[in-house]
């Protein structure tokens, strides 16, 4: 009973697990979406909370410590650049205030300071690190803000910053003076204070901007507010995450903020934060920010944006396969509706490409932009989007005259990789190695292109999905095999991205193509790239192998299969830690022979099992047996028919041609996506044709009456299995009146399993 | 004994039966608030009054893990306005925190989780605390190490904690957690993220597979949900969860038709509270029907095992408190 129950509950927990993996695990929203163009090229790594496609929930996160940088930038300009970067954050960020200083005996700029030079710097830097002490609050409260002390400090700030003869530490201290009033809730007090200390300077320093944004925040005007608070997104990036969450959407309250603008400048600034919580189309947008302020630095990430988007729109669910239940196999019946509507809205998409890639073109001529390199770069793409090769190298052409970034660089050589596939793909040495000198040369672009690992895994699959498009199984497993970063995609495997190879051949392709594929991964004369693509697959190739036997196996070509099953070294199947994959032990433990009624896993008979290679020859050796020895001919076709009713989805042994089996096949539940079988080259482990073939031949064979309608039924477990997945409930009726009407005696009697055994015996006398 | 004595003991006796009795048929209605901010309305604190309830179970904060792998409390109530009931705190702990401490900083974790409800409640004292965590199987022994110390610390104050339908179901297979008492959650039981469901929040059919196997050792709570949402699918496959949309909004024709399966389709590409919908898209709205909430209420009388159980309502929202005669019928099949 127990482990009944534990069965039970094992299969709960594997829909669970389904279930887990959408809603914890599942990958969604940016996680997934797939893009080949670099999200930082408008330089804006720090702003990578609004990227489309940040891949935030997969952990990647970029530019968290910009508010550091900004400071550590005027630090190191202060100092006249003698002092380098990683010593300053080390002093001002990386000893807190609590610890001494000779921690940092070795620091270049605390010996700086201990040299007496700059002592009202020294002193600065000392009681501003005081005051984030005071202020510091730990995630526990275990430390509260010190506020009789905060009090203290502002006075001191204020005094300070009065008194100070070097602009640069008044404004400091008035900026530490207004931090600590904000925190203090003395808003009105800060208020004056920045109009006091702050505002008289005119500073351009990064800490002004950050003054005007405590100030932003301390006023009662709430449009003013969001005003001010525009100029800090448009001009500092530290508080940008903040001000973007908390920034308003209402169309209303836009216009009153407008209203409030003094230039077009800070209009561009209050409209690019509303364009960057667009989730739809922006690009008129984009237009109306151009048009008012074409030196913004946002529309160039703007357009980034707006081209990550249209790439999910385009390619995330073509070429990962999440996003969509558009299957034909489903059985749900709405595969046509939805695959209506995506075809709609791929027209939708598409018209509306062209339509960004008019209007920037228009950007362009009508106003000055200044990064000429990235949008004649995006030009490119989007003209490879829309498979325009004419278009397309035009731009790349004109991107590369212009003096771009190396991240503008690297997304160049990406587009050229990604042409040379779509546009001028021959599988000959000239292609492959032009195609090998491409990749490599974009892996020297590593820490330019963003989440560069993820993104050289898209290329690697834009490039697999291409020759899988093209029937080409053999290019699109070795592509596929490269995919890694996290990439999330339909054949994404944790543990192994050689795997994954495996899981598309296992899926798509049949004998020839594993002929195909192996007879250049046993070429000895490969080319480089060839060799570089097979390489990393040396570990699984029994595993490979045994895929291609199997192949054979599917297609019933058992002599085939056998051969290639036999050059497996025994030891394979009796691995038990499951190194490669290898599960041969553990899940062909049945009699694959077994006769039943029950398509439950509960009755395997586990006194005999089979290798892969042993129980292929045994199959031959029935065959040859019922074709050549009329003795028990009937009961040999019967259990050749349980070989291979046992090798289909509800068999004891459906390991012998499948890799993974899930309890939400078939039924309401059926999702076909996850099924390995969808290039058809498997149909038998959903049909039990040829079981039922074999069942059928007992039944006509045998020469006992009782023994025949035994074998009829058994037919009628195939005819459910196929009813299960395929001609529904119809058919098994109707198969149940015939059943009825060919063995009226017997029709009640072997429904139930009572009187299994009675008609079993009689196979003796068949 | 005379026969008067024989009339007086077993009068006696009667009577003890009798109030005994009385005292298993207690149930206490008490409800989740859910909120960041804890500030209640006239219309809820009119809510409260009127249906009785003298508990909320309010989550304090949720417990998740940083980028340095430290268990880091977020969301912390903020109370907004004086709570006139009392306060039961709720933690919500997510999964991935067991996976990643170790039992030393499991039992920091303790410490840390006690100090910071001490320091946020608004109130005294607590006569309970509350641990919301989907635990299973594999991190079931750190999950229950980390209660035991929790409850070592909190002296007479009871510690419950959320149950699932599956760990009620299995509790030889998920372990028993070493609580006080247990606070069944009937809801959240559908599969979200299956065009095929009908009803995610609430879906009797596959409630009660999970009921009847006998009684849980832990004295128990039983929670029911009363809150509507609405699920985004785009060609079958979910979304996202959009809890703003309501069936009224739902019924602008310009913008959704009304299916045959229950879903509003989506007309036009439309941007909606910040959501890029495409034409084809779908939406299913579900709520808690009365009857439905008056089924699960009656499937939940049966598995009652102490004498005062509460049943707490998700949670303290509009909804729940413009449906005070939904809730009185609920609470009455209970």
């Amino acid at each position: 009973m127990k482990v009944i129950k534990l069965i039970v509950f094992l299969l709960l927990f594997s829909s669970a697990a389904q279930y887990s993996k959408a809603c914890s695990y599942y990958p969604m929203g940016s996680d997934i979406r797939f893009s080949l163009f670099s999200q930082n090229i408008g330089e804006g790594t720090e702003m990578s909370y609004v990227f489309y496609s940040s891949h935030y929930l997969s952990g990647y996160t970029n530019g968290e410590l910009l508010g550091t940088d900004e400071n550590i930038t005027e630090w190191y300009a202060f100092f006249d650049k003698k002092i380098p970067r990683i010593e300053i954050d080390q002093l001002i960020y990386g000893v807190p205030y609590e610890k001494p200083y000779p921690l940092l005996s070795s620091n270049k700029l605390y010996k700086h300071f201990k040299s007496g030079k700059n002592p009202e710097t020294k002193e600065y830097i000392h009681f501003a690190k005081k005051v984030e002490y005071l202020l510091k609050e730990d995630y526990w409260d275990k430390k509260e803000m010190d506020i009789e002390n905060s009090k203290l400090a502002l006075e001191v700030a204020i005094e300070r910053s009065r008194a100070a003869k070097q602009e640069i530490l008044k404004l400091r201290y008035g900026y530490q003076a207004l931090v600590l009033a904000y925190y203090l809730k003395e808003h009105k007090r800060g208020v004056q204070l920045y109009e006091e200390l702050i505002a008289p300077l005119n500073s351009t320093s990064v800490i002004a901007t950050w003054s005007l944004f405590h100030y932003a925040n301390m006023i009662d005007d709430g449009y003013e507010r969001w005003r001010l608070l525009a100029k800090v997104f448009e001009s500092s990036r530290s508080k940008n995450h903040f001000i973007y969450r908390r920034y308003p959407t209402s169309k209303e309250v836009l216009n009153k903020i407008l209203a409030k603008c003094q230039s077009d400048d800070e209009k561009a600034a209050v409209l690019s934060i509303y364009a960057f919580k667009n989730p739809a189309r922006a690009i008129d947008q984009i237009k109306e920010i151009a048009a008012i302020n074409p030196n913004s630095e946002m529309i160039d990430i703007l357009l980034v944006r707006e081209i990550n988007k249209m790439e999910d729109w385009y390619y995330t669910d073509r070429y990962t396969g999440f996003g969509k239940s558009i299957d034909p196999y489903d059985g749900s019946g709405y595969y046509e509706d939805f695959k209506f509507f995506d075809e709609k809205n791929f027209e939708a998409d598409k018209k509306y490409l062209k339509r960004v890639m008019q209007e920037t073109k228009q950007i362009l001529r009508d106003n000055e932009i200044p990064n000429k390199a990235l949008w004649n770069t995006s030009l490119a793409y989007m003209g490879y989007m829309l498979d325009d090769q004419e278009e397309t190298m035009k731009y790349v052409a004109i991107a590369k005259k212009f003096k771009g970034s190396k991240t503008i660089e690297g997304q160049l050589k990406t587009i050229e990789i990604l042409s040379l596939v779509k546009f001028e793909s021959k599988w000959d040495e000239k292609f492959q190695n032009k195609l090998l000198t491409q990749i490599n040369e974009v892996k020297n672009y590593k820490r330019d292109l963003y989440d560069y690992d993820r993104f050289f895994g898209q290329i690697m699959l834009n490039i697999s999905r291409k020759y899988l498009d093209d029937g080409n199984m053999v290019l699109a497993a070795l592509f596929e095999s490269q995919v890694d970063g996290g990439t999330h995609e339909h054949y994404h495997n944790w543990g192994d991205r050689e795997y994954q190879g495996f899981d598309l051949l296992n899926e798509n392709a049949f004998s020839k193509d594993m002929d195909e594929f192996f007879e250049g991964w046993n070429n000895p004369n490969k080319t480089e790239l060839e060799a570089y693509l097979y390489n990393d697959l040396e570990d699984l190739k029994w595993r490979y192998t045994d895929l291609w036997a199997t192949t054979y196996l599917r297609e019933d070509n058992l002599e085939k299969a056998l051969e290639i099953y036999e050059t497996i070294p025994d030891s394979v199947w009796e691995i038990t830690n499951h190194d490669y994959h290898y599960y041969y032990k553990q899940e062909l433990n049945a009699n694959p022979f077994e006769t039943r009624f029950a398509t439950s896993a509960f009755s395997e008979d586990r006194s005999i099992s089979y290798t892969k290679p042993d129980f292929v020859r045994e199959l031959i050796r029935l065959k040859k047996e019922v074709k050549t020895n009329p003795k028990n001919r009937a009961y040999n076709y019967m259990l050749i028919g349980n070989a291979y009713y046992n090798m289909t989805y509800n068999g004891n042994s459906w390991y012998y041609t499948e890799y993974e089996w899930s309890s939400n096949e078939g039924g309401k539940y059926s999702d076909r996506r996850w099924n390995h079988t969808n290039s058809g080259q498997n149909k038998d482990y959903i049909t039990g044709d040829r079981a039922k073939k074999y069942y059928k031949l007992a039944e006509e064979t045998s020469k006992n009456r009782e023994f025949s309608a035994f074998c009829f039924r058994l037919q009628y477990k195939c005819i459910q299995l196929k009813a299960t997945f395929e001609t529904g409930e119809y058919v098994r009726r109707k198969f149940q009146e015939q059943f009825k009407e060919k063995y009226p005696k017997h029709h009640d009697e072997l429904y139930g399993c009572d009187r299994f055994y009675y008609y079993f015996d009689k196979w003796k006398d068949a | 004994m005379k026969f008067w004595q024989y009339i007086s003991f077993f009068s006696f006796v009667f009577l003890a039966v009798l109030m005994t009795s009385c005292e298993v048929e207690s149930v206490k209605k008490s409800v989740y608030h859910w909120e960041t901010d804890f500030n209640l309305n006239a219309d809820e604190e009119a809510f409260l009054v009127k249906e009785e309830i003298s508990t909320i179970y309010t989550k304090f904060f949720d417990v998740t893990l940083n980028a340095n792998m430290e268990a880091i409390p977020v969301a912390k109530v903020n109370f907004v306005t004086a709570p006139q009931q009392e306060i039961v705190p709720v933690v919500y702990i997510v999964t991935d925190v067991f996976k990643a401490l170790d039992s030393v900083a499991i039992k920091k974790l303790a410490t840390n989780i006690y100090e910071q409800l001490v320091q946020l409640n608004p109130q005294d004292k607590f006569s309970e605390i509350q641990v919301d965590c989907d635990w299973m199987a594999s991190i079931a022994d750190r999950y229950f190490y980390f209660l035991t110390e929790l409850k070592s610390l909190m002296g007479e104050t009871e510690l419950s904690c959320t149950i699932r339908l599956y760990q009620y179901k299995y509790p030889d297979l998920t372990g028993v957690p070493p609580v006080d008492k247990g606070a069944l959650m009937y809801y959240n039981m559908g599969e979200i993220l299956s065009y095929s469901e009908t009803n995610s929040i609430l879906n009797n059919e596959i409630g009660e597979q999970y009921l009847g196997f006998g009684e849980y050792p832990l004295p128990l709570d039983f929670a029911l949900p009363n809150f509507s949402w609405s699920l985004l699918y785009r060609y079958g496959e979910f979304q996202q969860i959009m809890p703003n949309i309501s069936e009224a909004m739902l019924a602008d024709s310009s913008l959704f038709t009304l299916k045959e399966n229950q879903y509003y389709m989506v007309k036009k590409d439309t941007l909606i509270q910040n959501v890029f919908l495409r034409y084809g898209d779908e939406i299913r709205y579900e709520n808690c029907e009365e009857s439905e909430l008056i089924y699960a209420a009656e499937l939940l009388s049966h598995e009652k095992n102490q004498n005062h159980t509460n049943l707490l309502f998700y949670d303290l929202k509009p909804n729940l408190v413009n449906e005070s005669d939904k809730i009185d019928r609920v609470f009455a099949a209970f």
